[in-house]
Formats: C-alpha cells, sequence, structure tokens
C-alpha cells in the first residue's frame, strides 16, 4: 500500500469515519510495521486533539458546566437516598427487636391496625371508609340517564313524511351544500392568493437580502485585496510596526470575508427555499371548479411547432406522447427521446427554442419572466428581446442563464461536475454558477458553469460546441517507454493526477474540462529524452502539457509549446497548492511524441487532448 | 501572586460548598482539561465524560489540594490519570480484537503518555503557539480547518459542497496539520511529546 493510502486512510479513521474491516487491518500493519510512520500518526493525533479542544463555543461552555452540576446534584442525591434508606433499614431492624420483644408479651387477637402498612395500603383503607357514600351517587345518575332518554324518546320519534316533502328537503340541502362548497371554494382561492403572494413577497425580500450580501462581500474582497497588496509592501517596508499593523488589517478583513461568506451561504439557502416555496404554493392550486374549468382552457406557455422521433410532453412523473402543434401549459415539459429526437418550441412573442436529442426540459413557467428548468440535453434558443426586469431564465443543474433578447446554445449535463456549457451567438447573456459567480458572456464567447471550474467568459466556442461537430476522438497506440500503466480518463475536478499519487485536480480550466486526460506517474519526474511517451489520434487535437508552475525551466521539446494563459489547479484546500500552466500544441491525426520530464522538474507533467475546433 | 491569592479564595469558597465558586473554577479550566484530554482520545463524547469525572473527582477532594501547585496543574493531573486509565482499560478490553486498531493506539498512546511528565507548561505552550500557527494558514487552509474543526462539518459534506473527493478532504486536512505541528515545533523550538 502506497504511503499516501496509509494517510488517507489514517486521516479518515482520526476524523471518525468508518474504515472497512481490510482498511482497518491494512492501516494497522502499516503502523505496527514502520516506527516512523507511527510516530508522524500520533503527533498528528496529538495535533487533532488540539485543534479539536481548542474550537469549543461558548455555548458548549454552559452545556458542560449545566451537565456537570446535573450530575453532582443527582451525585448528591444519589447519597441522600441511600442514607436515608439505610437510616430506615436501621430504624426497621430496631422496631422489628422491639415488636418481636410486644409479640412474646401480648397475645395476637388484641393487635391493632399494622403500625407499619404501606402508605398505598393505608389509602385503601380510607377508600373502604367512602364507600358507604358511592351508591347513592350512581342511583342518582341512573335516575338521570331515564329522564334524558325519555326525553329524546318524546321529541325525536320518526313521522314518516309525505314524498313531496322528502323531494323538496332533499334539493334544499343539495343548494345548501352546493353553496357551502362554493363558499369553500372562494376561500381556498383567497387562501391560495395569500399563500402565493406571501411566497411572492418572501422571495424579493430573500434576493433583496442574498443580493444586499452579495454587494457587502464584493466590497470585503476589493477591502482583502488592498489589505494583500498593503501587507506586501508592508513585508517589503521590514519595518516591524508597519508589518504588525499590516497583517492585523489583512487578517481583520479576512475574518470579516469569512463571516460574510457564511451568511451569504445561508441567504442563498433561504433564498433556494423561498424559490422552493414558492413553486410549491403554484403547485397547489385550488380545486377548480368543474363547471369553471370545463368552460375556460388554461393558455398555453409556448406551442410544439415540430417534432421528430419520439418525443413526450412531461409533468412530474406523467408523461404523453407529443403531437405537433400541441401547447403546452404551465408545469409542463418536453422529453425528446432517442438520438433521432428533435423539437421545436415556439412562444407567443415568437421566443424559439430547439431542442436536440435526448435533451429534456421542464417546468415552463411565468415568474416575473420566462423560466424553463434544463435538465440535460443541448437547446439552442432565439430569445425575442425580453421586456426590463423580465428576463428569460434557463435553470440548469450546473447554473443559471439569464437572457434579455438574444441567440445562444446551451450544452446541459445533468451531473453538476460536466455542468452546463454556454455558447453565445448574438447579443449578451448573464451565467451563474452553483457558487452563486455571475459572468457576462457576449456574442462569440462562451462560458462553462460546473464545479471545479473556474467560471469566465472566453472567446471560441466551448469544448461542447466544438465536439458536437467534429468526429470522435479516439486516442490509440498508448506507448510509455518504463511501461508503467498510464491511463486516460475525462478530467473533471475531483479526479486523480497521477496513478502514484492520491492529489487530484480541484480547478480545472473551462476549455479543457471534459476533456481527455492521461494520468502519468509522478515518479517518472526525472525521465528524459525527446521521446519518452507517444499515442495516435484519429484527427487534428490540440495537446496540452501541464506543467508546474513552481519551475520555469522546460524540457527543450516544450519549446513549440505555447503558454495558452489556463491552469489546473491542484491540492487546493492545502498550505501549498499547485498550479499547472497548460501549454498547447497542434497536431495533425497520427502519432504525438512527448519527452521526458527533465531532472529538473520537480513534478511530472499530466497531457490533456482536445479535438482541434473548427473554424466559427 | 494576586491571581493565586484570587484562586486560593474561590478554592476556599468552594470547599465550604459554594457552587458558585466552583462554577467559576470549572468555566476557567474546563476548556485546558478537555485539551488535554483530547490529545489521548479521539471521541469528544468520551472527553466530555472523562473531564467531567475530572471535575467530579475535583469537587470531592477538594480538600485534599494543599496549593502546592497551580489549580490548573493538580486539575490536569486528575485528568491525565483519568485519560490513562481509560486507554489501560481499552487496551485490555479490546486486546482479543487482533484486528482492531483501537486497542494497539492505545497501548502506543500509553507509551507516550508515559514519557511525559510537564503537564501544564507544554500544554499551555502548544495551544499558545499553534493559535498563532492557524493565523498564518492560507484562507483555504483556515476555511477547511473551521469548517472541519470548528462548525463541525463533516469531510463528505465538505468535499460535496466544495466539489472534491472526500479522500481529498480528508489528506488536505492531513497536510494542513502536518503543516500546523512543523510550525508550533519552530515556534517551540523543540519537537512536541504526546
Amino acid at each position: 500500500m502506497s504511503v499516501e493510502r496509509v494517510q488517507e486512510l489514517w486521516a479518515k479513521f482520526l476524523g471518525g469515519a468508518p474504515l472497512s474491516e481490510e482498511e482497518g487491518r491494512a492501516l494497522l500493519l502499516a503502523l505496527e510495521s514502520d516506527s516512523k510512520l507511527r510516530e508522524r500518526a500520533l503527533k498528528d493525533h496529538h495535533l487533532h486533539g488540539l485543534l479539536r479542544a481548542r474550537e469549543r463555543t461558548p455555548r458548549d461552555v454552559d452545556a458542560f458546566e449545566r451537565a456537570f452540576f446535573r450530575t453532582l446534584g443527582a451525585e448528591q442525591d444519589g447519597t441522600r437516598f441511600i442514607k436515608k434508606v439505610e437510616s430506615r433499614i436501621e430504624e426497621d431492624r430496631s422496631e422489628g427487636q422491639e415488636r418481636s420483644l410486644e409479640h412474646s408479651a401480648r397475645p395476637k387477637a388484641a393487635e391493632g391496625p399494622h403500625r407499619h402498612s404501606t402508605r398505598r395500603s393505608a389509602t385503601s383503607a380510607r377508600g373502604g371508609e367512602r364507600q358507604p357514600y358511592l351508591f347513592p351517587a350512581l342511583l342518582a345518575a341512573a335516575v338521570l340517564l331515564g329522564i334524558a332518554l325519555l326525553i329524546g324518546l318524546s321529541s325525536g320519534g320518526p313521522s314518516r313524511p309525505d314524498s313531496g316533502t322528502l323531494e323538496s328537503a332533499r334539493r334544499k340541502r343539495a343548494t345548501a351544500d352546493e353553496a357551502r362548497k362554493a363558499a369553500l371554494r372562494r376561500e381556498e382561492a383567497l387562501l391560495q392568493e395569500a399563500r402565493e403572494k406571501k411566497a411572492e413577497k418572501d422571495l424579493v425580500m430573500a434576493e433583496k437580502a442574498r443580493r444586499e450580501a452579495e454587494e457587502r462581500l464584493a466590497k470585503i474582497l476589493g477591502a482583502e485585496r488592498k489589505a494583500d497588496q498593503a501587507r506586501q509592501v508592508a513585508e517589503a517596508s521590514n519595518q516591524t510596526e508597519l508589518k504588525e499593523k499590516a497583517e492585523a488589517d489583512f487578517l481583520e478583513v479576512l475574518r470579516q470575508r469569512k463571516e460574510e461568506e457564511a451568511r451569504l451561504a445561508t441567504l442563498q439557502n433561504d433564498e433556494k427555499r423561498a424559490e422552493e416555496a414558492k413553486r410549491a404554493v403554484a403547485k397547489t392550486p385550488p380545486e377548480p371548479d368543474p363547471k369553471e374549468s370545463s368552460a375556460v382552457t388554461k393558455p398555453a406557455m409556448a406551442t410544439l411547432e415540430r417534432i421528430e422521433g419520439e418525443v413526450y410532453i412531461v409533468l412530474g412523473s406523467d408523461k404523453t406522447l407529443a403531437k405537433g402543434g400541441e401547447g403546452l401549459l404551465p408545469g409542463q415539459g418536453l422529453k425528446m427521446v432517442g438520438p433521432k429526437s428533435r423539437g421545436v418550441l415556439i412562444y407567443p412573442d415568437m421566443t424559439r427554442l430547439e431542442l436536440g436529442s435526448d435533451s429534456e426540459v421542464k417546468d415552463l413557467q411565468f415568474e416575473g419572466g420566462k423560466k424553463l428548468s434544463i435538465v440535460k440535453g443541448t437547446i439552442t434558443a432565439k430569445v425575442a428581446k425580453q421586456l426590463a426586469g423580465e428576463a428569460m431564465i434557463f435553470a440548469t443543474p450546473g447554473g443559471e442563464a439569464k437572457v434579455l433578447g438574444t441567440t445562444l446554445r446551451l450544452y446541459v449535463d445533468p451531473d453538476p461536475k460536466k455542468g452546463t456549457s454556454l455558447d453565445v451567438e448574438e447579443g449578451k447573456v448573464a451565467l451563474k454558477n452553483l457558487a452563486g459567480k455571475t459572468v457576462f458572456v457576449e456574442s462569440g464567447h462562451y462560458a462553462v458553469a460546473a464545479v471545479g471550474v473556474e467560471l469566465m467568459p472566453r472567446r471560441g466556442s466551448s469544448p461542447a460546441a466544438s465536439g458536437e461537430a467534429l468526429p470522435e476522438l479516439v486516442i490509440t497506440g498508448l506507448n510509455v517507454t518504463n511501461g508503467k500503466p498510464y491511463e486516460w480518463f475525462t478530467l473533471w475536478a475531483g479526479e486523480r493526477v497521477y496513478i502514484d499519487r492520491t492529489f487530484t485536480y480541484d480547478t480545472v480550466a473551462a476549455s479543457v474540462n471534459g476533456a481527455m486526460a492521461l494520468r502519468t506517474a509522478n515518479d517518472d519526474k526525472f525521465s528524459t529524452g525527446d521521446s519518452f511517451l507517444s499515442f495516435h489520434v484519429n484527427q487534428r487535437v490540440t495537446v496540452y502539457v501541464a506543467h508546474d508552475t513552481r519551475f520555469p525551466i522546460k524540457a527543450a521539446w516544450m519549446a513549440p509549446f505555447v503558454n495558452s494563459g489556463e491552469q489546473l489547479v491542484l491540492n487546493e484546500l492545502l498550505p501549498v497548492n499547485c498550479r499547472y500552466q497548460l501549454l498547447s500544441r497542434e497536431f495533425e491525426a497520427g502519432t504525438v511524441t512527448l519527452g521526458g520530464a527533465v531532472a529538473q522538474h520537480q513534478t511530472m507533467y499530466t497531457v490533456v487532448v482536445v479535438p482541434k475546433p473548427r473554424k466559427r | 501572586m494576586v491571581m493565586m491569592d484570587a484562586e486560593s479564595e474561590l478554592v476556599e469558597s468552594a470547599r465550604k460548598g459554594s457552587h458558585e465558586a466552583f462554577s467559576q473554577i470549572l468555566r476557567t479550566h474546563q476548556s485546558h482539561v478537555r485539551g488535554y484530554l483530547s490529545r489521548f482520545i479521539r471521541n469528544d463524547d468520551i472527553v466530555d465524560d472523562l473531564a467531567q469525572e475530572t471535575f467530579l473527582n475535583s469537587y470531592r477532594s477538594l480538600g485534599a489540594y494543599k496549593g502546592e501547585s497551580s489549580l490548573r496543574t493538580w486539575l490536569l493531573s486528575i485528568a491525565r490519570h483519568m485519560a490513562l486509565r481509560y486507554l489501560e482499560d481499552v487496551r485490555r478490553r479490546r486486546a482479543h480484537e487482533s484486528a482492531s486498531l483501537e486497542p494497539s493506539l492505545a497501548t502506543w498512546l500509553l507509551a507516550h503518555a508515559q514519557e511525559t511528565s510537564d503537564l501544564e507548561g507544554r500544554h499551555e505552550k502548544e495551544v499558545a503557539a499553534l493559535e498563532n500557527c492557524i493565523k498564518g494558514l492560507p484562507p483555504k487552509s483556515a476555511a477547511l480547518v473551521s469548517h472541519f474543526y470548528y462548525d463541525g462539518h463533516r469531510a463528505a459534506d465538505i468535499a460535496r459542497t466544495s466539489g472534491k473527493t472526500e479522500g481529498s478532504v480528508w489528506v488536505a486536512l492531513l497536510r494542513i496539520r502536518e503543516s500546523l505541528r512543523h510550525c508550533v515545533e519552530s515556534r517551540l523550538g523543540a519537537p512536541e511529546t504526546v
């Protein structure tokens, strides 16, 4: 087992996470057989304890104090109780001795009630004394019951009505029932309106609070940058007092940022809950009046202009086969099934959505603007000019795109890690990721909203768009001269970097997110030569070599590679994180050969291969 | 000296049965006692139980406290006794679990604890050094420490919200602790003992 794996298991064990039997045994074996490792583990145990102990909130202290005095009280009560029992036993013992003396002195018939009868038996004896009063009370109750029965029989005795009276009474009852139901419906409608208004108000308040927090955070981030700069200037000045002040200022801003970030996270959750509450309220409309519902038809949100292949209209878990020309009602969605499925949806303002194969959208709504959720697939939208404040919203698992009028394409994967790629052809779109960051993407640019991907607009078309227009990339014939089992994988945040280390990619550049990457061995950092590894590609590609920015010296064979300006970030959470700059070079279909990392490098490079997009 | 006098007065009042005085003693020293116990024991509930036992024992035997050492040193010596007894108990009760890490860890911790004699001085210095070292952590590392140790978030939750694997969070915590340990050692000038 590698040292990294042992360390991971130890960290899990120490943190209280359960280990499998096999993992526990492996960890035990590793610690038993390596005294240095054990020593480090014990020191880590020690520091873990110090960290746990320092983070006690005042509430914990109060709880601890309360628990202590409760236990102390219980202990003292217990002691008192034991003492009482002991004294009682002692008393009984001495009285028993006295009684045995009395027994021997008096005849049995003369014995009165036992002095030491229990409290319960004394009560029952008293109850026995009360028994004579019970009989008159029961008698009075029986008489009252009889009178009540007689009154009931005389007034409620059925007299058979004629059929006309019966029919009239039935009609009256039916009319009254209807009036009562109508009143209930009106009441329910009013209640629903009030619920909707409240939900709307709550959402507006939550949005406002979130926006204010975002603004505050933006200000604090500005202050943090300034404080950091001031700190660096102070560091260079070599004046202790200045340095200390700058450091203290920086730490204070840092604390403020942490607080504000925590507040923002809470407010974002509040907003999400308010949105959910609003949706839930909207989904539980009052029971419609059957007469009214037959007369009034709900207006369609959009119309299915054209469909190809298997297309369904969906509402929750229900689905019905869609027909061309059919209208979609609020709350409904569309699901394309199969590679040949397509659909075109037209809104009354001529906003046009083209849904690609296997795409799915749901919950078409109008909430201060058009809104729909894209579950997965490719959506090409030509959004007509929307009114100010009524932007059209495309919600996806990776984020949200807000549009006032533009032509765009969205590639949506249900996995937030793979995310949503937005390509804007015309106009401007605001794209927000799950972390709450928003960027504006303009015509001819793209951005990717995905977990672990830096959200920023870039010129050109997204990898998803490029990939769609190209044949599938096939990489074969991987040859590593030392025979190590390098492996191809799809590059997402969280993937392991090396085959022999546990480091993971934490932030992936948008241009290579989801691309094919090669998991190399970090122990090959001393590899040499111009031909260390090779592979074949079936089309024109851009090969990226990810090179550790901490080590400026590059191998000679890297000279034709140019810095793409993008990075992969490893170990973001660690005290020292690593940034790998992406050096790129284009290769035609055929063999790609890369050299060794050379001894100057402290880490092995990694490789990413992206199909070369056609010019737009 | 003034502090010692105030402390003696508190002890005297507590001896006479003043809950208020003992409450003050408890509030002043509980974090140190729990911190000291946490060095040996991973489970917070057990740490709390042993800390409570420590204070109950000290309450019962306040009469035996002669003021020869500071009250904190006296309390830590009781806590140490509690911790070692607990570890010994784990070692003995779970000795038959040959594949379990717990009894072995208890044995190793016991061995290390028996090498330690300095109760208060070292612990106090370590806590102070650790505070400074934490302040020097990069923001993301500090945030991770805060999420895990202060906010009580589970590694799996941190991993999910930050888009990382749970394994990478565990390893990150380990590396941060290593870096803090080096920092504490360099500030104190000598490697710490367990």
